[in-house]
């Protein structure tokens, strides 16, 4: 009916559409259905050897690793050696982190004072100093312990004094006209207001740990997750070092995941705001 | 900070009751290199109970003034004084003009604010803030956080924060501004019927005429910068007010062109810098 040029009804409804609009089922069953598809199409390639099964050997046999590692006791042993470093790094390093952040946001004397140190010792790769974090701690726990506590530290202390800067002036008016004294204030208006930031830089500054201690673990210890990577590359066991691929993402996963938790206990105020 | 409150006067005597005496009260702005005379002079005495509205040209300096009452700013020369409380604590309590409720607190904890801080705690505060929150139309949305409330119920938490201190004055820095303009005026009406009925004395900073109108027992119009009193001028409505019906009283009109032509002659005239 409608001539050439002249849409008169249904305009919208006449973009091209290559598929219709599924339900929201459909939906999640593709979002479940593709990695299951891709590892299918990978187990497939490895046994027809389209794909070379040094480098990427079958899923099937990967989850063999996986299966052998963990009822031998091997790969709990390494993950719970990781992860105790992982966590004692992060309070080592975050919480006084978070201290420091919190009293440079608040005072500017501190701020002009060690701003400058940190932004000057910021950019330097953390990776580097592990040699001299092994000279000083020796082989032991701490050389591990410090390098993700180094990570951790340096993304929480400048967003935590972020935190306090972004907070607007109103808020601190408002403290002091209450008559609020410093500890007031401090734990009123500047402990909750840098809150939200406080735990966006724990949870980069998590998974930068994660990163440095794994790092540490390849080139300087006997055990954790970093140390059995490195070790299955050197027996060239493919299998195993996929398996424990596999669990050091899971184990960055649940790591990020712990810390957003704990955003939603810390900051319920942001629960519902802006993620609709 | 402290001690304005409960400084006294020196030599000069008070009257009775007077609340708030602002004398000869001179500030200046660094602004870079320039040195801007914000206040010249500027000298209001205010008795218990009224309502002084405070108007002039956007700069003027009006809300500089209430923040130096609030000690929120250190004036240059001149006195402040404000009559001290009972128990020591400010005599006041302030309203902004943003949006000034503390996001991370619920809607019942932001009006116990002020409660908190005075060490009111337990049984004690959780009435009076209840009191207050039933008080301003917000019951039911005592656990809410401000994010989930309009513009017009958070300056309802921000007045129920400052009525629940009980203090004697109340600073008000152009709280409506940032309101439709019906939402506006139901909250004129509230917080005049409020005071009226608390026998708050309170200072008003507005740049709407009508407001000034409106709301106060007097005007106060001031001065391009540098902030002079240009005039004060008694608002002759009774209160308790209707604030619909005012505005349809002749004197209304009579006055709105007063105090318009103060005003526009000061914005035609434009800062003079001293």
């Amino acid at each position: 009916m409608a001539e050439r040029g002249v849409t008169l009804e249904g305009g919208a409804s006449q973009r091209v559409r290559w598929l219709p609009r599924a339900g929201a089922k459909t939906e999640a069953a593709v979002q479940v259905l593709s990695p299951v598809a891709l590892l299918l199409l990978w187990e497939v390639a490895a046994r027809a050897g389209w794909v070379d099964q040094r480098f990427f050997p079958a899923p099937s046999a990967i989850v063999r690793a996986f299966w052998d590692a963990v009822t031998t006791g091997v790969l709990l042993h390494h993950l719970k050696v990781t992860l105790w470093r992982v966590l004692l790094g992060t309070v080592i390093g975050g919480v006084p982190a978070v201290l420091l952040g919190l009293a440079m946001g608040l005072s500017r004397w501190l701020r002009l004072t060690l701003d400058p140190i940190i932004a000057a010792t910021y950019p330097l790769p953390k990776s580097a100093l592990f040699p001299l974090l092994l000279l000083i701690f020796g082989l032991g726990e701490g050389s591990k312990v410090s390098m993700v506590a180094i990570g951790v530290f340096y993304l929480a202390v400048t967003n935590a004094m972020e935190g306090v800067l972004v907070i607007s002036p109103v808020y601190f008016d408002v403290a002091k006209t209450f008559g609020a004294r410093r500890w007031d204030v401090i734990w009123t208006v500047a402990l909750p207001g840098a809150m939200p930031l406080v735990l966006a830089g724990l949870r980069l500054g998590v998974g930068t740990g994660l990163i440095l201690g794994v790092l540490a673990e390849m080139l300087g210890a006997r055990d954790g997750l970093g140390y059995l990577l490195w070790s299955a590359w050197q027996t060239f066991s493919v299998s195993s070092l996929w398996a424990t691929l596999f669990v050091t993402a899971i184990l960055g996963f649940v790591s990020v995941q712990l810390v957003d938790f704990l955003r939603r206990v810390l900051v319920p105020w942001q629960r519902t705001a802006g993620r609709r | 900070m402290q001690e304005m409150w409960n400084g006294s006067l020196g030599t000069s005597t008070v009257g009775r009751d007077v609340v708030v005496r602002v004398r000869d009260v001179v500030k200046h702005f660094r602004h870079g290199q320039r040195v801007i005379r914000a206040l010249d002079r500027v000298s209001f005495e205010l008795r218990e109970g009224r309502f002084l509205v405070i108007v002039g040209p956007s700069g003027c300096g009006k809300t500089t003034l209430l923040r130096i009452l609030a000690g929120l700013e250190q004036h240059d020369s001149g006195e402040v004084w404000m009559r001290p409380s009972r128990d020591g604590h400010p005599p006041f309590a302030m309203v902004f003009q943003e949006q000034s409720v503390f996001p991370w607190m619920t809607v019942r904890e932001n009006v116990a604010y002020g409660l908190r801080l005075r060490r009111v705690r337990g049984r004690a505060a959780e009435e009076r803030a209840g009191h207050w929150i039933r008080k301003v139309g917000l019951a039911g949305f005592e656990r809410a956080y401000p994010h989930q409330l309009s513009g017009g119920m958070k300056q309802r938490v921000s007045i129920a924060r400052a009525f629940a201190v009980d203090p004697d004055v109340l600073l008000m820095d152009e709280p409506f501004s940032a309101l439709d303009e019906q939402m506006r005026t139901i909250l004129q009406q509230e917080v005049s019927t409020l005071c009226e009925e608390q026998q708050k004395t309170v200072i008003f900073v507005t740049h709407s005429i009508d407001e000034a109108i409106t709301l106060g027992d007097e005007v106060l119009v001031m001065t391009h910068r540098p902030g002079q009193v240009k005039r004060l001028i008694p608002i002759p409505f009774a209160r308790p007010r209707d604030v619909v019906e005012v505005r349809a009283d002749p004197r209304y009109g009579e006055l709105y062109e007063e105090i318009w032509g103060l005003i526009a002659e000061e914005v035609r005239r434009g800062p003079r810098e001293a």
